[in-house]
Formats: structure tokens, sequence, C-alpha cells
């Protein structure tokens, strides 16, 4: 998957799961300023995971706070599970 | 080499558990800690749990759930051959609590030990009391589950943790059947999430990466479900009840919605209990018990998970 199409999917994803459009969002919007929680956003990193084959490292995942970092991990795991085990920038 | 009278298969006799009576609701817990009712309910559904009075041990807790349990299996205490204590939070490590257990129940000096597992220690004393029973090693086994974190082991100050655990006890006697009434166990592990829960070195207190739990139950333990029922040949349909380890509710769910199976009643004791780690599954058991929720001959499928990080199910068939 292109990793455009990875983010649209993203967009749909949350829309879906947390009733919660990230489309012209700034990067930095916190999922806590969004009313997302932490469990939810676990539901929307494993239907990603599951669609793009790749998983966002543990550590990683225990620090996702905002819609840009999240969006950086869907990026890296669009391009293939080797680059989505690199350490975050 | 000569062998003992093996039995076929084995059983659960009979079940029983204990509740301290003090409940700490979240509002109790929201006057000295910044939390509240609504954050705790919504991310985990627990609204109260029972908090271990001084003199409410992990063994004295144990032996009033076994105690119920022998009551219920109309076993005498002396029939028990071996009392099995599924427990992570006993104070000390030295003597463990499952031969102190037994003396206080009045057990003819059995074999007994402790075995932690943490909160999927109660679904490994099952599958290790049948083995026992269709050995030949023993005829009947008291498996009890018992915890007390609130007392050692839970940093009141940490709302991330506290506001999750309860204190209790279950327990099950196990012995020989003609009929497989344990089905087959699937269990494992998976050291690379050790840290998730745990007591950090130079720390007392339990601390969780709560999160990284949730993900890897959501994602790893929850469609386990499936196979544990594919591994007796159950089928979903054919459970009257489905109960997983009582952590948190969304969880719960999950792991219902893997089994998909409409007809069966889906525990929630962690509502009203919280989390108590081993003592959670014969806890949430007794209860659909006695509120009649399942009956004699039911099938019941069971699946717990925690610490370790580590997980066992199995189905059983109630007595
Ligand atoms: C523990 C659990 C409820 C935490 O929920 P969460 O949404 O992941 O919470 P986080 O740790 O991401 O924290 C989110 C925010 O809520 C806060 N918070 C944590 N506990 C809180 C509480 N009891 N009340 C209010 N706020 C709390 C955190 O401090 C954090 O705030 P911050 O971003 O300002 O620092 C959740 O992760 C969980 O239930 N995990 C599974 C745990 C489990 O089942 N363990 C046992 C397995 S056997």
């Amino acid at each position: 998957m292109s990793t455009n199409d990875a983010l649209i999917l993203l967009r749909s994803v949350v829309r879906e799961i947390a009733q919660v459009d990230i489309d012209g969002l700034a990067r930095t919007t916190t999922f806590t300023e969004l009313d997302i929680d932490s469990l939810t956003v676990v539901e929307i990193t494993t239907a990603m995971e599951e669609s793009l084959g790749a998983k966002i490292p543990a550590d990683v995942f225990a620090e996702l706070a905002t819609i840009g970092e999240l969006e950086e991990q869907v990026v890296r795991m669009a391009g293939g599970p080797e680059a989505a085990m690199s350490p975050s920038t | 080499m000569s062998v003992r009278v093996r039995s076929p298969h084995a059983r659960i006799l009979g079940l029983g558990d204990y509740r301290p009576s003090r409940v700490v609701t979240n509002d109790e817990l929201a006057e000295t800690i910044d939390t509240s009712d609504t954050w705790i309910r919504s991310r985990t559904g627990i609204g109260s749990r029972h908090v271990a009075a001084p003199d409410d041990t992990v063994v004295s807790m144990a032996v009033e759930a076994g105690r119920k349990a022998l009551a219920a299996s109309r076993l005498s205490a002396d029939s028990i051959d071996v009392v099995i204590l599924a427990t992570c939070s006993i104070p000390r490590a030295i003597p463990g609590g499952a031969s102190m257990v037994a003396e206080l129940l009045g057990c003819a000096s059995p074999a007994a030990f402790d075995l932690n597992s943490a909160c999927s220690g109660f679904c490994h004393g099952l599958e290790v009391a049948a083995s026992l029973v269709c050995r030949g090693s023993a005829r009947h086994v008291l498996v009890v589950g018992s915890e007390r974190f609130t007392a050692d082991w839970i940093d009141w100050e940490d709302r991330g943790v506290c506001v999750l655990f309860g204190d209790g006890a279950g327990a099950a006697t196990v012995g020989p059947s003609s009929e497989p009434d344990i089905g087959p166990v699937v269990w494992g592990s998976d050291g690379s999430g050790a840290r998730f829960i745990a007591v950090p070195d130079g720390d007392w207190a339990i601390r969780m990466d709560g999160r990284n739990v949730y993900r890897w139950a959501m994602t790893h333990v929850a469609p386990l479900a499936r196979h544990v029922c594919d591994e007796a040949g159950v089928r979903p349909a054919d459970l009257a009840a489905i109960v997983p380890h009582q952590a948190n509710l969304r969880i719960v769910e999950a792991v219902a919605r893997a089994v998909a199976s409409h007809g069966a009643v889906v525990a929630t004791d962690v509502v009203d209990t919280g989390n108590t780690s081993a003592a959670s599954v014969p806890l949430a058991l007794s209860r659909l018990v006695r509120e009649q929720q399942v009956s004699s001959g039911d099938l019941v499928l069971l699946l717990a998970f925690g610490a370790g990080l580590s997980w066992a199910g199995q189905v059983v068939r109630m007595p």
C-alpha cells in the first residue's frame, strides 16, 4: 500500500472506531484533546497493523500521544515491516 | 517400575469463594487520589473492589474459599492429596502458603505447593491438578487462587495501577472422572513482555505499562478463546458461559466477541470485584453458580492471562 493510501485508510479507521475526523487537524493534536482514550488508540493501531501487516514497536507504542506520531508510524508501516521496527525519530 | 492406578479423566467437583467484606468504590478512591468514577469505569468497567481487612491474608482467604469448595464437593479435608495455592501476592517467598492452607483446613499432610503464574495461575493449577489425577499422583486436589494486593503490593499513589486491583480467593476441588470434563489446556508465555507488569528492581509495588498490556490482551489473548474451544472440540454455541480473567471489562468483551457464542453468559465480576489476579476466574465462576447462571453439566470456557506474560485456558464442565 502506498503511504498516501495508508494515511487515507488511517482517517477512515479513526472515523469508524473513534468517531473523530482527523482530516486537516494539526499534527500536534493529542488523543487526549480529541477525547480518544489510549485503549481506543489500541483499537485503531491494531486495525492499521492488521491492514499493513506490520507492527508498531512496544516502546514507541507506550509513548504514542499525537496524531502526527500515529501518522508517522503508519507511514513507516506502509514502507514495510523493517521500516516500522526502526526507532522513531 | 510400577505405576499408580490412573484415572482416565478429571473433573471439577466443587467450587468456593471468599470476598473480603470491605467494599471500596471508585468515588471513595477519588477522595484521596486524582481520579474519577467516570474515568475508571470508561477505561476498565470497574465500579468497586473488595479490600482485605488486616486479618484477611492470602492464606486465610484461601482457607475460607477452600472450605466452601470442600463442602460443595462433599469431600472431607483429609481426602485431599494435593493442595495447589496459585498466588503472586503472598508477602514472603518462604515458606510458601500452600502447606499452611492445608494445615488450617485439616488436610492429612498432603503434598502442597504454591504456583506463581500471576493472573493465569488458577487455570495453570487446574491443568496441573487434572494431570496429577490422571497420572494417579492424587485422587483429590484442591486448587486455590488467593490474592491480597492492596496491603503489600499496591502503591496507592500510582493511579494507573491502584484503581485496578482487589483482593479475594476462589477455589476448586478436582477429582477423577470417566469423562473428559476438564478440556485440553491452551497455555503459553511470552517473556519479551515480562516488564509490562512487574515489580521493578529496587521497587516494592506493581508497576504496569497498561497500554502494552491492553494491546497484548486484545491482539494475542482474545483470539485464543476460539482456539480453546477448538482444542476441546466444543462449538461456541455449546458453551453456557465464558469466564475470561477479570482484568478489564473491555478485554472481557473482546474475549467474548472472539468466541462469538450468542447464547453464553459472559462473566463480568470485574465490575464490583476489580482484578483479583489468580483469584479472578474462580471468583467469577463461583458467582455464576451462586446466581444460577450456570448449572450442573454446563460447559464453561475459562481463559486467564497476565504477568509473565502468561496465559492458560480450558473448557470445563460444571459440577
Ligand atoms: C491501566 C489502564 C486503565 C490505563 O488506561 P490508559 O488510557 O492506557 O491510561 P494511560 O496510562 O495512557 O494514561 C492516560 C492518562 O490518564 C491518566 N490516568 C491514569 N490512571 C488514571 C486514573 N486512575 N484516573 C485518572 N486518570 C488516570 C494518566 O496519568 C494519563 O494522563 P497524562 O496523559 O496526563 O499523563 C489501561 O491501560 C488498562 O486497563 N490496561 C490493561 C491493564 C490490565 O488489564 N492489566 C492486568 C492484566 S492481568
